[in-house]
């Protein structure tokens, strides 16, 4: 498991290493309320949210926020990766995991 | 000097200790000769009589012995009926060989640290509940590469469908083996508990006619005065003897406390005079016993050819 700093670090190193501009804590409306996403390209609608307990995450992502969230995955409207730290025991393998969904999304440049 | 009293005082408690345990040997075998006169065999007319002379452990001893006789004898046809005939020893090595057969391929595939979660997820059916946008779809995806990798490139599905079925046959295998165990447990202990009933029906006899004397000189000694005359008897040399005996290694024990203890103490007093006259008296109590004392093996001394013959050979 690694800390909501360090997977931070390393989700927004690897989605800018394909050419997105990553804004952090970007305010993004869903399912009624804003939630601050940790890191987001308006411009293509594609970003990340890693979640952490120390954050308090598991608190702010309702079940109707994150089924909001699978809706718009599922149709295309964002790309939004769902990250939970339980599923990461490292730096290396959250950057590749995260490198290949970038390349089946086709979303890899 | 001093020295020269406390070797004299060591060597007579060394000598005295020695000549305790012959005392003590010479007692038993007289207590056993005794035993054997009094009690030959456990025949009615025999506890009937051991009754009449006052030894209260002969009262109901008869009863006793056929209560055991009964006691063992029916456990053992409680046993002998129950005893399964099949011991299962074939079945037992043969589900032993197909759960072990078993144990590789799911070790290889259990040597992947992800595998029992894919397993646990549903990671290659329909029920998977993870979603491309899902982080760790992708982890489950790599860790499901390598398990296809390690197992000769096949689908993970298929391993999936393998390792399912080899883990049921061998959770149903493993009860099998275990109630074959147990059962076998079983029959070992049985058979071992009937041996041991067998045994102590088959030496029933004898170890009553232990039992028999060991009550008897537990009652003789309590009170050997209320016996003693109807023994001496009933049965003079081996009364006498035992009687004999047993006085001697009493008296002799009491020099211990009388004479060596006290001496000992005097000398560490430094009251010299005092210590020798005790242990004086010590020796010459002593040599009043001596002529009990039967130090090493008994040896012929008669020479029987020169009685017969009335000359040296």
């Amino acid at each position: 498991m690694i800390d909501e700093t360090m997977g931070r670090g390393v989700l927004k190193s690897t989605f800018e290493e394909v050419g997105y501009v990553i804004e952090e804590d970007f305010p993004f409306q869903v399912a009624g309320q804003v939630i601050h996403l940790d890191g987001y390209d308006p411009a293509h609608r594609v970003g990340y949210e890693y979640v952490t307990t120390a954050s308090g995450d598991r608190g702010h992502l309702s079940n109707a926020v994150l089924s909001e969230l699978d809706r718009l995955n599922q149709k295309r409207l964002v790309q939004i990766l769902l990250i939970d730290e339980l599923h990461i025991s490292s730096a290396e393998e959250l950057r590749s995991a995260c490198r290949d969904y970038l390349q089946e999304l086709g979303l890899g440049r | 000097m001093a020295a020269s009293r406390e070797s004299r005082w060591k060597a007579r408690a060394k000598e005295h200790e020695q000549r305790s345990s012959r005392f003590l040997e010479s007692y038993q075998e007289n207590s056993t000769r005794l035993l054997i006169a009094l009690v030959p065999d456990l025949a009615t007319a025999t506890l009937a009589w051991l009754q009449e002379l006052g030894f209260k452990f002969a009262t109901g001893f008869a009863a006793r012995i056929e209560r055991d006789r009964v006691h063992l004898q029916t456990e053992l046809s409680s046993l002998e009926e129950s005893t399964s005939p099949r011991d299962g020893g074939e079945e037992l090595e043969k589900l032993s060989e197909h759960y072990h057969a078993l144990q590789p391929f799911l070790k290889k595939c259990f040597k992947h640290p992800r595998f029992d979660q894919l397993l646990l997820e549903g990671y290659g059916t329909d029920d998977y509940p993870k979603k491309f946008w899902h982080l760790s779809y992708y982890v489950d995806r790599r860790a499901a590469r390598e398990i296809e990798e390690m197992c000769d490139g096949r689908s993970f599905a298929s391993i999936r469908r393998e390792a399912i079925q080899a883990l049921e046959a061998s959770k149903v295998l493993e009860d099998r083996i275990e109630t074959l165990k147990e059962q076998h447990q079983l029959q070992v202990s049985t058979e071992k508990r009937r041996n041991a009933l067998q045994s102590r029906l088959e030496g029933h006899a004898e170890r009553w006619l232990v039992t028999a004397r060991r009550q008897l000189l537990e009652e003789l000694e309590a009170d050997p005065e209320v016996f003693m005359q109807t023994l001496l008897e009933a049965f003079p040399q081996p009364a006498f003897e035992w009687r004999l005996a047993r006085e001697v290694r009493a008296e002799h024990s009491s020099l211990r406390s009388r004479y060596l203890n006290p001496a000992r103490e005097l000398l560490d007093q430094k009251q010299v005079a005092r210590f020798d006259l005790l242990l004086e008296e010590y020796d010459e109590r002593l040599g009043a016993l001596q002529r009990f004392d039967q130090p090493g093996a008994r040896a012929e001394t008669i020479d029987w050819k020169s009685v017969i013959y009335g000359q040296p050979d």
